[in-house]
């Protein structure tokens, strides 16, 4: 391995010039782009993973904050209900007075639709902090190394492209850099399997997660029960 | 002495016309005729009816009222006697008694002077002071003041506050379910993004299953608020015009009511005078003339008063039908309420209970082996790229820096 400060210069070089042509955006050999097909297909349900729990996140604590002023709110139009009809002595006082109840108990029982939620919250903000950022760590190194590989594959083309085969000294510049090529590859490919093998890891433990904490929230009764025997009891 | 006196002054009729006329009426079983009468020997030249009592023989046939003057019973004259003596000389007849009188055919508006205005200010104001303010003041409340009206105007007042506490927590208990709903769809919004992107089968599906779910409770929930929402709209009605309206009539009662007590007490006041003037020696000059100014203001007593009663009855009435409207109003409302929750609660359980899919199997290793043969298969494919870069074989599948490579090797 040359390791010339001349040789890392111009890796130093044809990284920054591939740098610059991701940054730019500018259109990159679609040959080279295809064959990394698979691993961007992963690094897309890698973004979505990333996306989805933040939106959830947000979506939970909205939810929750929801749950708790509806909650709010039907107690207190149960209260004033129980209150106004204790009051009336009617058939409507009466009525009053048990939609009241219904709605008081309404009110308890959507309370009960936290705790899972809160749960569900907690996970999933620890799959973000560990999990994800831990991959995401993985990703951001296999792209650093994807931008090496690549600035050696541009390297390797310029190189070729003034190649003249009788120059000796040529010669030997053209197998260092195909070294480089090679060198880098390997890196980038192993990274490259970390980041798929990680993904689909990923993927799955937040399914399971997500399977888990879902069990718990779909199990929570519902108060439809109450408001049913309620309905019956007013006289219809 | 005195009735050369009283005959002395002419009657002064204030401009009222008078019109003389007969009526006959039949007694009742207690023998009266259900007048009482003012006036006469020896103050005054005129014998009047004080007031017509209700539902008496005088009041069924009408043709009396306050005020008018009695001339004669059963054709003998009463001029010169007293009311003491005229009151025993209709009981004395048997039957059928008729009465001579000149009817005053008095304009009401001549009785309502500025002081009867002034006392139903008065009244206005006793009656919207407590009755310790009243009492402090030394003002002191007529009878008819506190009535069950009152009490009926206060319960409005309590059903207005109820509906108006109803619509309001039922306003923000909606818009909190609104939001809820919103927050339902957002969930299911973000576990359809997360079932589609899902490489495995089941669990893509399950979560698919599990955000149509709460999609489906957010549609209950919107479907829910439409049936729900013209509650507010009834109630508003309620409060925003039956209430009012009914409060009107109430204030166009009050009115009626005032103007009759200040009738009466203008009555009373003209009695006092003309009892202390007849203490004092000094007959007073409107009861030498007839007593024209008393009568006026007791026929206008008897006006008003006719005018109260139908007034409290419409009152009453209004009330009693308000009364009902918002008993039945309620038992709907809340009715609708609790079906439509009750619906919605039934539909959402349904629903949730469909969509239970979890626990989710995860089947990892399908995938897993999947990707690292497909991996494994390009890693190998890379090497043998790489080797074939070596040998100058190369299958041109990478880009032109390869195809260089290659160009170069096939030289070598």
């Amino acid at each position: 391995q040359d390791s010339s400060v001349v040789n890392k210069f111009q890796q130093k070089y044809w990284k920054t010039k591939q740098t610059l042509i991701k940054v730019t955006g500018k259109k990159e050999d679609e040959h080279v782009v295809s064959s990394d097909a698979d691993l961007d297909a992963k690094l897309e349900v890698f973004h979505s993973i990333q996306r989805t729990c933040m939106e959830l996140l947000k979506v939970i604590e909205q939810y929750q904050r929801r749950i708790c002023f509806l909650s709010q709110e039907e107690n207190e139009l149960g209260r004033f209900l129980r209150s106004q009809g204790s009051q009336d002595k009617t058939r409507a006082g009466k009525i009053m007075q048990a939609t009241g109840k219904a709605l008081c108990f309404s009110s308890q029982q959507r309370l009960a639709l936290r705790k899972p939620l809160c749960r569900l919250y907690q996970e999933v903000e620890t799959f973000r902090y560990r999990a994800i950022s831990d991959t995401w760590l993985t990703v951001n190194r296999m792209e650093q190394s994807r931008t090496e590989y690549r600035g050696a594959l541009l390297w390797m083309k310029d190189v070729s492209q003034e190649l003249d085969p009788d120059t000796q000294k040529q010669m030997e510049k053209f197998r260092k850099v195909q070294v480089q090529v090679r060198t880098t590859k390997t890196a980038f490919d192993k990274l490259k399997d970390d980041v798929c093998q990680k993904v689909d890891l990923l993927g799955a433990s937040r399914c399971n997660l997500l399977s888990h904490v879902l069990t718990t929230y779909q199990q929570i009764p519902e108060s439809s029960q109450v408001f049913l025997t309620i309905t019956t009891c007013c006289i219809f | 002495m005195f009735t050369d006196m009283d005959y002395e002054l002419e009657e002064d009729k204030l401009g009222i016309p008078t019109v003389p006329g007969t009526v006959s009426l039949k007694k009742d079983s207690n023998n009266l005729i259900g007048i009482s009468i003012g006036g006469g020997a020896q103050y005054c030249p005129c014998l009047y009816i004080v007031q017509v009592f209700d539902n008496t023989p005088a009041a069924l046939d009408g043709t009396l009222a306050a005020g008018d003057e009695i001339t004669g019973v059963n054709g003998k004259p009463v001029k010169g006697k007293t009311k003491v003596e005229v009151a025993k000389m209709i009981q004395a007849v048997q039957g059928e008694a008729t009465i001579h009188y000149n009817k005053l055919q008095a304009d009401p508006k001549q009785g309502k002077s500025l002081d009867i205005v002034l006392k139903k200010v008065k009244h206005r104001l006793v009656e919207s002071m407590s009755s310790g303010t009243a009492d402090a003041l030394g003002l002191s409340r007529a009878i008819l003041c506190n009535d069950g009206l009152v009490k009926k105007l206060e319960e409005l007042e309590k059903t207005g506050e109820l509906y108006k506490g109803l619509m309001e927590h039922t306003k923000r208990l909606l818009r909190a379910f609104f939001e809820l709903s919103q927050t339902h769809r957002a969930f299911g919004d973000v576990f359809s993004v997360i079932g589609v992107r899902e490489p495995q089968a089941a669990a893509s599906e399950a979560f698919v299953k599990f955000a149509d779910a709460h999609r489906n409770i957010e549609k209950y929930g919107i479907r829910l608020l439409k049936t729900v929402k013209p509650m507010l709209h009834d109630l508003n009605t309620y409060l925003n015009k039956a209430i009012p309206d009914t409060k009107l009539t109430i204030r166009k009662y009050l009115d009626v009511k005032f103007e009759y007590l200040s009738y009466c007490l203008k009555v009373k006041e003209m009695d006092d005078e003309e009892y202390s003037s007849i203490a004092m020696g000094e007959p007073l000059y409107r009861v030498g003339t007839g007593n024209y100014e008393y009568r006026l203001v007791l026929r206008c007593r008897q006006e008003a008063r006719a005018r109260f009663a139908k007034m409290r009855k419409d009152v009453l009435e209004k009330i009693e039908l308000l009364d009902q409207k918002h008993v039945q109003d309620i038992v709907f409302q809340l009715q609708r309420f609790v079906s439509g929750m009750s619906h919605y609660y039934d539909e959402c359980y349904a629903v949730l209970k469909e969509a239970d899919v979890f626990p989710i199997e995860v089947d990892l290793s399908r995938t897993t082996i999947n990707y690292s043969s497909q991996s494994l298969s390009s890693y190998v494919g890379d090497e043998e790229d790489e080797e074939a870069t070596e040998e100058g074989g190369r299958g041109g599948g990478e880009d032109g820096a390869e195809n260089g490579a290659e160009k170069l090797i096939d030289d070598e």
